[in-house]
């Protein structure tokens, strides 16, 4: 396992996309390596790389608060708990290696998920309540416990903010919508990300 | 449409987003944090002033140089408006 890779369960579409961007520049301003499995293989194959970028992570974030329907009429979704009952799985398997695996679960709302999925009580959970600098926080504050000291989540809210702001200024120079999850790849993401934040921590 | 992600696009995205992060311009950013509003100087990693109020952030943001570069952001991180730029 990597010490520094974070595996991500999330919804990837552009509803929790406000969302995924601060998740992954925190991430990457605590200089962790956060790891999506961006696949458009058919499910098995899928399925099999969840569990290699899994096993190799040792961290892993679960984010449940989408596990509704985005909509009246829609079905709600399961593939982040799914996901997230694999991951508690792997880490008690009764490898060594794997029990060293540390999960953190981000909810909507503050024990919500003792109605929808209780198993998970006793865990590392926290709300978001949707807002993005409340994930900053939380992630944030989960990494400064089991990694020791970080920078402070206003750091990392404020320089998020000017990234966005530069994100947006050159991603429309070059005719892509910053805030429409389908124009970059994840891996360009990432390492734009990766690239302004190395720069900016040099000022 | 959206152009097609090639190698050179992306290595001037690259080198455009290392030439922004770098930056000492000056400009403000007005950031909505914990139910205030935060005035930070690009070139600081820093806030340089909270105030309750964006009014009051504006005001401030406005001192800070003749012809000030002020960047309001939306409660999610995207820029809202920008005046002087």
């Amino acid at each position: 396992m990597n010490s520094r890779k974070v595996f991500i369960n999330c919804p990837f579409d552009n509803h929790y996309f406000p969302l995924l961007k601060p998740l992954l520049f925190t991430l990457i301003y605590l200089d962790l390596n956060p790891q999506i499995s961006e696949t458009s293989d058919c499910g098995k194959v899928r399925l099999n790389k969840i569990n290699r970028i899994m096993r190799k992570s040792s961290f892993s974030i679960h984010d449940l608060s989408r596990m509704e329907p985005l909509k009246k009429g829609d079905l709600p979704r399961f593939n982040m708990p799914f996901e997230c009952g694999i991951d508690f799985g792997m880490k008690n398997s009764g490898r060594k290696s794997l029990l060293k695996k540390k999960l953190l679960i981000l909810e909507k709302k503050r024990f919500r998920y003792q109605k929808v999925i209780s198993d998970i009580s006793g865990n590392d959970i926290k709300s978001h309540g949707n807002r993005p600098e409340k994930l900053v926080k939380a992630v944030r504050d989960w990494f400064s416990l089991n990694l020791g000291s970080a920078f402070y989540s206003t750091e990392i809210w404020l320089a998020y903010n000017e990234f966005t702001s530069d994100y947006e200024d050159v991603s429309r120079s070059k005719g892509y919508d910053p805030n429409d999850i389908s124009s970059f790849t994840f891996k360009d993401v990432i390492n734009n990300m990766t690239t302004w934040i190395d720069t900016y921590k040099t000022k | 449409m959206t152009p097609k992600l090639t190698g050179p696009i992306r290595a001037s995205i690259t080198i455009h987003l290392k030439a922004a992060a770098l930056t000492k311009s000056g400009r403000v950013h007005i950031v909505p944090s914990k139910g205030k509003w935060v005035v930070k100087v690009e070139g600081s990693r820093r806030a340089r002033s909270v105030k309750a109020t964006r009014s009051g952030a504006m005001r401030y943001a406005r001192t800070l140089s003749k012809s000030p570069k002020i960047i309001v952001h939306k409660e999610d991180g995207t820029v809202k408006s920008k005046i002087g730029l």
